[in-house]
């Protein structure tokens, strides 16, 4: 452990100067705020539409239920980026020797792994954070946080509202420290940092579209409950709650599921990159 | 002499019946400047990363510094390493990278200005790594490597890439290094003329074995200097040499058809040289070969060392 805070030291000095962490910190704000502006654009042509031929735009303006998309999308993209960053960038840092130097100067093998997976985590971390700042600020510009009302009769308020979005936002960011100890495990074993994407990737993707081939099977990997191109995230789900859809049903099971599956996952994945880590060759 | 590195046994096998260190035995006395050669394939990487912890071996004992090759961090920089690529994050500048090792290190000795200014770096600080020539990565590399004080520098080929004064300006520092610092050198690489003038011993990596390991001096001593003699009375000479215990002919040279390759004993090449033209004999050419790592090594692991020079 007294070798811990120089290799931290050291990784985030990279981290600041590197392109993959820039992308991993910015792109799914980016990606948020692009899909804020592009659903205001819609929003604004289909009530446009509404009001010439004298209807009521079939669209409630909330900023609750765009923010949340925008929640969806950005922490699908800090996943997919996650795993993609940490399979890439070890994989990468063993092809080109730079572990070499930490290995033979500055710390073991398992103090090296834990350095990169707290810095992993602490910059899929900012970057949800950022993602946070950047959705809500960008919701709030365009339309207006308020309860859902239809007919004069209010279907919930905001207090109810906020407390489902926390609910969601803490089930999609519950799997995460397992996706990323799944991406950094890729990229000890791959042969080069080539395979750890396209694997890293392909298992992500693979699993995406056959997760609900796959039955209740599916309910114990933690990769089922991150937010995902085929979302069955409990964020989607809040999504249509906070825009009034009444037909919204969750079960428990489901969010204990999602409570108690990644962070033994996490736990699992981490143990084998400690069993793989020690025999290496870097 | 403190022995900084002692290994005993050392065996490492990539397939189960190929085995690419055999019991290989070594060890690196404190203060020396040690070359490291062997031939395409005879473990050398594999010694080195056997050596740093870098990979697992299957048997064999191995203390540097008096630790085991993975507890290596604990010595905090004592040993550093210049690998044959530059092992460096290629997006930084090479200001950058310096700052990063600094970084690293418990107690850098040196400023990153220093280091720049030592390794003549100064006009490269803010070209990317990826943006410098390999001589110049390599330079980066041994810059990287001196920012703290250390007791051990490994270089695995420190001198590819480099041109005539880059070779010199590194063989001058590690000389110095060694000079005023004490600090002890492992050199692996090819490039023997080089080897030779920075080296005070020399080790030879054969077959997974250390075949010859000594001071250069002692093992050039066992070596006799050979003489070609070029002559118009050939059988002549040939007759009158075989006369004289003080030299062995080894071959006669078909190529020329009037040389003689002798092995001098007693004898230096001025002895054979007035013997022959006392009786009779004109010698238009005498070429003296004396011993050098080059011929001894070639010697040693029966190859052509023409194919190692040409890396």
């Amino acid at each position: 452990m007294i070798s811990l805070f120089p290799l931290l030291k050291a990784e985030f000095f990279v981290s600041a100067r590197s392109n993959a962490s820039r992308i991993v910190l910015l792109l799914p704000s980016i990606l948020g705020s692009i899909q804020l502006i592009l659903a205001k654009i819609i929003s604004v042509g289909n009530s446009a539409r509404a009001a010439l031929i004298s209807q009521q735009s079939p669209v409630s303006d909330n900023a609750y239920g765009y923010f949340v998309d925008s929640l969806t999308t950005g922490l699908t993209a800090v996943v997919l980026l996650s795993i993609a960053n940490a399979a890439f960038g070890f994989s990468q840092e063993r092809e080109i020797g730079t572990l070499r130097h930490l290995l033979i100067r500055s710390g073991s093998r398992q103090s090296i792994v834990i350095a990169k997976l707290l810095h992993l985590h602490f910059l899929t971390l900012l970057s949800i954070a950022l993602l946070g700042f950047t959705a809500y600020f960008v919701s709030a510009s365009l339309w207006a946080f308020e309860p859902v009302v239809e007919d004069g009769y209010q279907l919930i308020g905001e207090s109810e509202i906020w407390s489902e979005i926390q609910l969601g936002i803490w089930l999609a960011v519950l799997p995460i420290p397992a996706s990323i100890c799944f991406g950094l495990l890729i990229g000890i074993v791959a042969q080069s940092p080539g395979q750890a994407l396209a694997v890293s990737m392909g298992l992500t993707l693979t699993f995406d579209i056959f997760k609900t081939n796959l039955g209740v099977g599916a309910d114990y990997v933690f990769a089922k409950f991150q937010p995902s191109l085929l979302d069955y995230s409990y964020i989607g789900e809040v999504s249509r709650m906070v825009r009034g859809f009444s037909d919204v049903f969750i079960e428990s099971e489901t969010i204990a599921l999602n409570t108690w599956i990644p962070m033994p996952s996490a736990l699992l994945l981490t143990a084998l990159i400690f069993f793989y880590i020690r025999k290496r060759p870097l | 002499m403190k022995k900084i590195i002692e290994i005993r046994g050392l065996t490492k096998h990539y397939q189960k019946d190929k085995k690419v260190l055999r019991e290989l035995d070594f060890s690196l006395e404190a203060g020396t400047v040690h070359g490291l050669v062997g031939l395409n394939g005879a473990g050398k990487t594999t010694f080195l990363n056997c050596l740093l912890g870098l990979q697992p071996f299957d048997a064999g004992d191995i203390v540097i510094l008096d630790e085991k090759p993975q507890q290596l961090f604990s010595q905090a920089g004592r040993v550093v390493t210049v690998f044959d690529s530059p092992c460096l994050h290629l997006n930084l500048t090479v200001h950058q990278t310096l700052s990063h090792a600094r970084s690293l290190c418990v107690e850098p000795k040196r400023t990153v200005v220093e280091l720049e200014k030592l390794l003549g770096l100064t006009q490269y600080r803010d070209y990317r790594i990826s943006q410098l020539s390999l001589g110049n990565r390599r330079r980066a590399s041994i810059a990287h490597a001196l920012v703290g004080n250390p007791e051990l520098m490994i270089l695995d080929e420190p001198f590819n890439g480099l041109d005539a004064g880059g070779v010199d300006d590194v063989i001058a520092l590690i000389l110095s290094l060694n000079r005023t610092e004490s600090t002890t050198f492992l050199l692996s690489s090819h490039q023997l003329s080089y080897l030779e003038q920075a080296c005070s011993h020399l080790s030879i990596l054969h077959e997974g074995r250390i075949i010859a390991s000594d001071e250069i001096e002692k093992l050039l001593q066992s070596k006799r200097s050979k003489l070609k003699i070029r002559t118009q009375k050939r059988e002549e000479a040939l007759k009158l040499i075989k006369t004289r215990s003080e030299v062995s002919i080894l071959e006669s040279h078909d190529e020329f058809k009037d040389s003689i390759m002798v092995e001098l004993g007693d004898w230096e090449a001025s002895d054979l040289n007035r013997f022959l033209v006392e009786n009779g004999i004109a010698v238009d050419e005498l070429r003296l070969d004396r011993p050098s790592v080059s011929s001894f090594f070639r010697d040693a692991t029966q190859s052509s060392v023409l194919k190692m020079e040409a890396f």
